[in-house]
């Protein structure tokens, strides 16, 4: 659906964005992650048809997006940093988005009134940061977009509006099909919601995983061994990570659950259990071996 | 979807009428307040004796002519619409709002112009409106026709559209609000400040460069200065030039879509939008700060040759480390320091050629042969449009002077003599090269080969070595034929001729008679080829003059006559005129001393009292002195009381005086 190929781009002598590669599938969440300036903005605004490449293809659905104006009809961006016309209310500006995007639906732009408690006649400039988000949201949606691209996104929302608004998003990703690309610097706020995570740091996007696989993939065992623990015990290269305490042994281990227990259970540790992991901790240890300070970009 | 809603995009159109209309109201309602409220003030308001005045200021505002009030709402509005209307260009957050919905740049482009231009036009529309109603409801009614109101109507929108198109085309090259502001008026006095800069450079660093002291073709075409100095109105081929100006308009609003779908968003907020042209704003911008410093610093110093150099050296650099500032919007640029010693090596390169005189340029002097004939004048556009364009016509309809070539016929010699001793004149001041005194001439060649020859330089008349040179020129007949009026008078041609004495308070004698006429002219000619050198030059005030009326021109001609004009003088005297018009020591009653700069630092109430004379002897003096010509002297004015009539004139204490008038000098020092 979205999709990025060898997309190289620069300011000045300075490289942002190096040969990357991104692709989004339709119906799916994309979490962009990467630490501050890794170039998760600049990214975006290449998916948008903001910004034209140095060299590489950006496409939506096979269209090139830069100066395309019916794939831009079909797709909303909501940036970090917003803009409304000074003079317009709420309703001007829905007016004037409605005469603009095909598919505006007045219907749920009225619906809509119900999860964002805004009076539609005040003017859009004078509300707080955090209004304005949920208008750029209450406006965005009501487009009735296939494709939403959301530069950190749910900065500035209250904690009952984060739930809000996701719930919608995941409800058109899931009725109407709708591909959305996120970005963030917080791992956590992308784990309840993506199904894919990519990570950006120097120009490229170094990792990119399914979550779901990702979680019943990687496990983390705690095991006490009566006596000293058995030469050779499990040191294969499925192991990404293990301390050792006297006799505690805490494993980090890639592979089917049920078969490592199996092998762990033949060397009769004295306790073995499975401890919950979470998707950070699943990312530092993938991750350790790759040379990157990745703990910084994702904690 | 039609090409038509594609290209035009309504809601955007809409959006910003909505967003800008109070521009609009504000400039519809400043128009409405300046013309026809004003007007219909002055009508209702008018007294019989007045109405020609106020048809002369409506028709004079009705043309944009000499109305500086409109100039300067035509020059600023549609500058100030074209900001607003694509502001959101330059905005970082709007510019990205705007491009991510979806419509293309093209759409944007032609929408917002239209929404600007629209909003531009109908503050004039409506207003015009007003006109034609006043037009037929009230007194204006006998001010207004329907065509001056539409010629206003379309000079209004044709200004507008000019402004507008080139703000627009700018704000398509910058980044910034208030670059494209700066640049937009920069842009249009650029070429002039240019030419006056470089010439001034070039003159201090090449002996006997000139040019014209500025450009009459910029001056008449570029938009700022048609719009003050309504040069538009005197052009004979008006609708073709019109149509050239609608059709350079198009070009730069085409050339601005095309730049603006060339340009990227990223560049919201910087200097210039576009990287492959920083070089040239910022050589650019050294370039013009180095001739302003080299002007400023040269200029103060009295044209000192080490402070020019200095100017262009600090304004420079100034200039380029600006512009990097601006460039790179950081203060840390002292690092780029190369691409300034570069430019300063070329610059080196070419003014070390320039002052080694590598062209040969200050030394290049025709050889007598090769010249047909030379301008020895002091009115560079005089021989540019009489000589080399031969179009004379142009610059007397500039000058709305259909007269002016025949009352003033350009200083063109062609005699062998004279040919030769103009190269000699110019050689001797090659090797003089004094710069300080004289007057600034031209020496302009045109060479039988159809090349010309222009230099000039300053002449001084009273220097001895150069009056040497000057004196056989001065004192030939091809000369003083085109230099004095009194040598082109046909006898025939005159209505009148008048005596009179300016000191006298007489009033003037009349000759009308033939044979008068015809007498006094002959004496004028003979009196006039006889005038020496030390004649021509002297610096005695003239205060006895012939007018001459001709039968089919306006205007008088003033000739002077000198004292040395013993002939003329004597058959004035013979004739009985001469004592009704001229002054006599009888008529002096007294002289009052007083000193110069009393007079320009006090009030005439707190001036002191001045010291009164009434010798005889002593106003005799006074009168025959020469007058001073040396301003910065302690002058002393001497005010000669004549029946019904004072005149004055200054006289240096340094004078060569009897012991009885330095005793009155005396006086007045102590008095204050
Ligand atoms: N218009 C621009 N001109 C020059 N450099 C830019 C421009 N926009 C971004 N950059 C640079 O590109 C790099 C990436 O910026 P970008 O805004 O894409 O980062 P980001 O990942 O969105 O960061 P954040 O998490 O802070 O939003 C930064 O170093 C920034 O300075
Ligand atoms: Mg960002």
């Amino acid at each position: 659906m979205i999709e990025a190929q060898k997309l190289t781009k620069s300011f000045g002598n300075y490289k942002v964005l190096e040969d990357l590669n991104l692709k989004v599938k339709k119906a799916s969440v994309y979490g962009l992650l990467g630490p501050n300036g890794a170039g998760k903005t600049t990214l975006i605004k290449h998916l948008t048809g903001l910004y034209r490449q140095d060299q590489g293809i950006v496409t939506i659905d096979d269209q090139p997006v830069y100066e395309n104006s019916q794939v831009k009809g079909q797709m909303i961006y909501i940036p970090d940093d917003l803009y409304f016309f000074s003079q317009a209310s709420i309703e001007e500006t829905a007016k004037f988005y409605a005469k603009i995007y095909p598919d505006w639906n007045w219907n749920r732009y009225e619906q809509l009134k119900q999860v964002f408690p805004i009076d539609s006649k005040r003017r859009v400039v004078k509300l707080s940061k955090g209004m304005q988000k949920q208008v750029a949201f209450w406006l965005g949606i009501s487009s009735m977009p296939k494709v939403m691209i959301l530069d950190e996104p749910v900065d500035g929302l209250d904690p009952v509006m984060r739930k809000k608004v996701w719930s919608l998003i995941l409800q058109d990703v899931a009725e109407r099909q709708v591909s959305v690309l996120v970005s963030s610097h917080n791992l956590r706020e992308l784990e309840d919601v993506c199904d894919h995570i990519g990570i950006l740091h120097k120009g490229k996007i170094v990792v990119e995983r399914e979550l779901d696989d990702m979680k019943s993939d990687v496990h983390k065992f705690q095991l006490g061994f009566a006596g000293d623990i058995p030469e050779g015990f499990l040191v294969g290269p499925e192991v990404l990570h293990r301390t050792q305490t006297g006799s505690i042994l805490l494993l980090i281990a890639r592979g089917d659950k049920n078969e490592l227990l199996q092998r762990m259970k033949s060397a009769n540790p004295v306790i073995l259990d499975v401890l919950p992991l979470t998707l950070e901790e699943i990312f530092i240890y993938e991750l350790g071996g790759m040379g990157y300070d990745i703990q910084n970009i994702i904690i | 979807m039609t090409f038509k809603t594609s290209l035009f995009n309504k809601a955007l159109i809409l959006s910003n009428l909505k967003r800008y209309w109070w521009v609009s109201a504000l400039y519809t309602l400043a128009l409405m307040a300046y013309i026809p409220f004003s007007h219909l003030m002055k009508a209702m308001g008018m007294e019989v004796q007045n109405i020609t005045w106020i048809q002369d200021t409506i028709d004079r505002m009705l043309s944009f002519s000499q109305d500086d009030v409109q100039a300067i709402l035509i020059c600023t509005v549609p500058v100030l619409m074209a900001v607003l209307i694509f502001r959101y260009l330059q905005v970082d957050k709007s510019a990205v709002m705007m491009h991510s919905l979806p419509i293309k740049r093209s759409s944007h482009y032609a929408s917002h112009c239209l929404a600007g231009f629209v909003l531009l036009i109908i503050p004039a529309l409506l207003n015009s409106l007003i006109m034609i109603l006043l037009d037929y409801f009230t007194v204006l009614g006998s001010f207004y026709t329907l065509p001056k109101i539409f010629t206003w109507l379309g000079l209004n929108i044709f200004f507008c559209l000019f402004f507008y198109s080139i703000a627009v085309l700018v704000g398509m090259f910058t980044g910034s609000s208030v670059a494209q502001i700066v640049f937009t008026y920069i842009i249009q006095i650029l070429p002039i400040g240019i030419y006056v800069l470089l010439k001034f450079s070039l003159e201090q660093l090449l002996f006997g460069f000139g040019e014209a002291p500025y450009s009459l073709f910029i001056e008449d075409n570029y938009p700022l200065f048609l719009l003050f100095n309504s040069a538009f109105l005197r052009n004979p081929h008006m609708v073709g030039w019109l149509l050239a100006y609608i059709l350079t308009a198009a070009a730069f609003l085409i050339l601005g879509w095309f730049v603006y779908k060339h340009r990227r968003l990223e560049t919201a907020g910087d200097i210039i939008a576009f990287p492959a042209l920083y070089p040239a704003f910022k050589y650019g911008m050294t370039f013009c700060l180095m001739l302003v410093g080299g002007t400023y610093f040269c200029g103060a110093s009295r044209q000192s040759l080490p402070m020019l150099i200095l100017g262009y050296v600090i304004a420079s650099a100034l200039g380029y480390f600006v512009a990097e500032v601006l460039i790179h919007k950081s203060f840390r640029v002292l690092h780029l320091y190369k691409g300034y010693l570069y430019y300063a090596l070329v610059i080196v390169i070419l003014l070390g050629g320039l002052s080694l005189d590598v062209s040969g340029f200050v030394k290049q002097v025709p050889s007598p042969e090769e010249v047909e004939k030379v301008y020895f004048g002091y009115n560079y556009n005089d021989w540019f449009y009489f000589e080399k364009e031969k179009n004379p016509e142009f610059l007397e309809s500039r000058y709305q002077d259909s007269g002016y070539f025949e009352d003033n016929p350009p200083i063109l010699l062609e005699s062998q003599e004279n040919i030769a001793g103009v190269i000699e004149l110019q050689k001797h001041l090659i090797k003089e090269r004094k710069r300080e005194a004289g007057s600034s001439r031209y020496i302009i060649y045109t060479l039988k080969n159809g090349d010309y020859i222009l230099r000039q330089y300053n002449i001084n008349e009273a220097d001895q070595s150069d009056a040497a040179f000057l004196k056989p020129i001065y004192e030939s007949l091809e000369y003083k034929k085109l230099k004095f009026p009194a040598m082109r008078l046909v006898p025939e041609d005159i209505k009148l001729m008048s005596v009179e004495d300016d000191r006298s308070g007489k009033r003037p004698v009349n000759l009308t008679g033939t044979k008068d006429i015809r007498e006094l002219t002959e004496l004028l000619k003979n009196e006039t080829i006889k005038m020496s050198y030390e004649d021509m030059t002297s610096s005695r005030d003239s205060y006895m003059r012939v007018s001459v009326l001709e039968n089919n021109k306006r205007n008088e001609q003033n000739i002077l006559v000198q004292s040395s004009f013993t002939s003329l003088l004597n058959w004035l005297k013979d004739k009985g005129y001469y004592d009704q018009f001229a002054l006599h020591l009888e008529d002096i009653e007294s002289v009052e001393l007083e000193k110069a700069e009393d007079r320009a630092y006090f009030d005439n109430a707190a001036t002191p009292s001045p010291v009164t004379i009434n010798e005889r002897e002593v106003i005799e003096e006074l009168l025959n002195i020469d007058p001073s010509t040396n301003y910065i002297s302690n002058d002393v004015i001497a005010r000669f009381n004549v029946r019904n009539h004072v005149w004055s004139k200054r006289v240096s204490l340094e004078a060569g005086v009897s012991a009885k008038l330095k005793g009155y000098f005396a006086e007045l020092e102590e008095d204050n």
